[in-house]
């Protein structure tokens, strides 16, 4: 995939808000592929919302997103699975990790799906963010930062054209929020892909190719 | 999938689990234990062999003084006519002197003798050995079996002379002589192919009773002596009825075996009724089970379809988990269906003949097939449910 495109869309709640002065909704908006998005928000904005239409959990939206040239509402689930596995990945806000399991274990789940990232670079991924001895710790025992950074390791672990990184850095600190940065445009760099990113008020030090304002 | 199954091991219950296993046994126990006696206990019933592959009644007329028990055309049409009549056939008798040695042990002894025929359509023998060939001399014939018995309980016993089986009887050849008038005989060979408790007549085949009727008393009347009627249902009034109006007597499997049959029939179907109310609960118990199983996983589910998995994937260890407990269940029954047979055919098979001698296979295919079912519903049922979990909002 090399682009997605917004056009018209705006999220069901926000259709009849006359007030609305956003550079995504209602407007016609192309992410494109091996560039950096920062989509800037204030709370009940419609952030999450967005990420959910992008990412083909909900459809309460109007107007179109369209994946190149595909409108995404005609998607069934084994698309959305073959998206999720191929094309499109995602940092959820509320990180989706699974408590019961281990760091390591919660990498691993994903990565044997499409095997993309070698057991050597996993670990070498924990060492880099600083938590090399949490690999074989329970996710519900570390801390949300923690947390955060297994998230990310997670959302690399699969090919795709883009990443979707919702309020990434929202509990980490300013050199761990650097070394996130560098190790997402390493691989946006080595793999082509493109990286939109939203924040609430903390963003990750980038130059972004465009920013834009929910 | 070691994963997979670690993450959604937690909330299954044992409980649950136990009880479904617990119904679905007895139930699948109760269903496979009543087909495989009612297949242990039929031959017993309708004796080792039918003769006749269809439910028939054979109509006669009773003997009087005076008159004839044979039926005429209108007779016959009338019977034919009758709605519970599926197809009819008449008995022919032979109408020349027939004569019958056999040589055993040096000895011989010969005696007076009569055939009758049936269509072949309703005589359950292979066709190989049931023909006859003017070329050939060779003429196959059903005895009853009380004939081998009259033999070997009363007359070998009080002459001294050896018992006989039906296979060294088999083996026998029959000299026949057929008269052709005056002092002149046809010498033919006669073959016993098969004994029978259907009926109590020498039977050849209908193909030879015509040619011989036609050559050796080419001026007889050949009229039904008795009449074989096969029927949908040998229990229905309608036949009793028909035949008291008529003063007819009738004879055939209906008397005894078929009523057993019948009880024999609805014995099992009621018992693998019960057997099938315990399984479809139990099936209710397993769904259900399995429901709350996946409602109570349900984020975990979604969050794995989130990160890739396939809906397939993800129902796959639930899945798993119907097949094993559906394959151990049946298998077990199966077990527990085999020792319990072994026990009442040890029981049986002293007091008669041919008890156990049927196989396993049709229960084991039965059981088969039951689980077969079951788990295709289980895996139907996991897969809507988690199909609706992934599904977009």
């Amino acid at each position: 995939m090399y682009k997605i495109t917004l056009d018209n869309a705006v999220a069901e709640i926000f259709a009849q808000r006359e007030d609305l002065h956003s550079e995504i909704w209602l407007n016609h908006v192309e992410f494109e592929r091996g560039k950096t998005y920062l989509i800037e928000a204030e709370s009940g904005t419609g952030k999450s919302s967005l990420c959910s239409y992008l990412y083909g959990q909900r459809g309460d939206y109007r107007g179109e997103i369209l994946f190149d040239n595909e409108n995404i509402r005609d998607f069934n689930t084994t698309r959305w699975c073959k998206v999720r596995q191929h094309t499109l990945s995602i940092l959820f806000q509320d990180l989706k990790l699974f408590g019961e399991l281990t760091a390591l274990e919660n990498v691993e789940i994903k990565n044997r799906i499409r095997h993309t990232l070698e057991h050597k670079e996993i670990v070498g991924l924990f060492e880099e963010l600083g938590i090399p001895d949490k690999l074989k710790s329970r996710i519900d025992r570390m801390s949300y930062g923690q947390q955060q950074r297994v998230a990310l390791i997670r959302a690399l672990a699969q090919p795709m054209d883009f990443l979707l990184l919702d309020e990434p850095i929202s509990h980490l600190d300013d050199r761990n929020s650097d070394i996130m940065r560098d190790i997402i445009l390493r691989y946006a760099k080595k793999n082509g892909f493109g990286v939109i990113s939203t924040s609430i008020g903390k963003h990750m030090n980038i130059d972004y190719d465009k920013v834009l304002k929910l | 999938m070691r994963l997979i199954r670690k993450l959604l091991r937690k909330h299954m219950s044992f409980v649950q689990l136990a009880g479904f296993f617990l119904a679905n046994f007895i139930g699948i126990i109760i269903i496979l234990s009543g087909l495989q006696i009612y297949q242990d206990i039929k031959p017993l019933l309708v004796g080792d062999k039918e003769l006749f592959s269809k439910d028939y009644v054979v109509i006669s007329k009773p003997v009087t003084l005076l008159g004839d028990s044979t039926f005429d055309e209108e007779e016959v049409a009338e019977v034919a006519e009758q709605e519970w009549v599926v197809s009819w056939g008449k008995f022919i008798s032979s109408q020349y002197r027939v004569d019958a040695t056999i040589r055993f042990g040096g000895r011989g002894f010969t005696t007076h003798m009569f055939f009758e025929s049936v269509p072949d359509n309703f005589l359950d023998v292979e066709p190989e050995l049931w023909r006859f060939d003017e070329q050939e001399r060779r003429i196959p014939i059903i005895l009853p079996r009380n004939y081998i018995n009259l033999y070997n309980f009363g007359f070998s016993t009080a002459r001294g002379l050896p018992q006989i089986t039906e296979s060294m009887m088999k083996s026998i050849k029959i000299e026949v002589r057929i008269n052709r008038g005056g002092l002149n005989n046809d010498v033919y060979e006669a073959e016993i192919v098969d004994f029978t408790d259907d009926i109590n007549t020498i039977l050849v085949p209908e193909a030879f009773m015509v040619w011989a009727n036609e050559h050796y008393a080419p001026n007889a009347d050949e009229k039904a002596s008795r009449l074989i009627v096969e029927v949908a249902n040998p229990t229905d009034k309608r036949i009793t009825d028909f035949v008291k109006e008529h003063k007819y007597q009738t004879e055939g499997k209906e008397e005894q075996a078929s009523k057993a049959m019948f009880l024999l029939k609805i014995c099992v179907g009621v018992i693998v009724a019960i057997g099938a109310i315990f399984s479809i609960l139990s099936i209710f118990i397993l769904t259900l089970s399995i429901y709350l199983l996946v409602e109570k996983n349900s984020e975990k589910l979604q969050n794995l379809t989130l990160i890739g998995y396939t809906p397939a994937k993800v129902a796959r260890p639930y899945t798993s988990l119907a097949i094993v407990l559906n394959v151990a269940i049946v298998a077990l029954a199966l077990w527990v269906v085999g020792y319990l047979r072994g026990i009442y055919t040890e029981k049986l098979g002293s007091m008669f003949e041919g008890v156990g001698e049927s196989s396993m296979m049709i229960t084991i295919l039965a059981g088969a097939s039951i689980a077969l079912v079951i788990i295709l519903f289980n895996a139907f049922v996991i897969r809507r449910k988690i199909n609706g979990l992934a599904r977009k909002r």
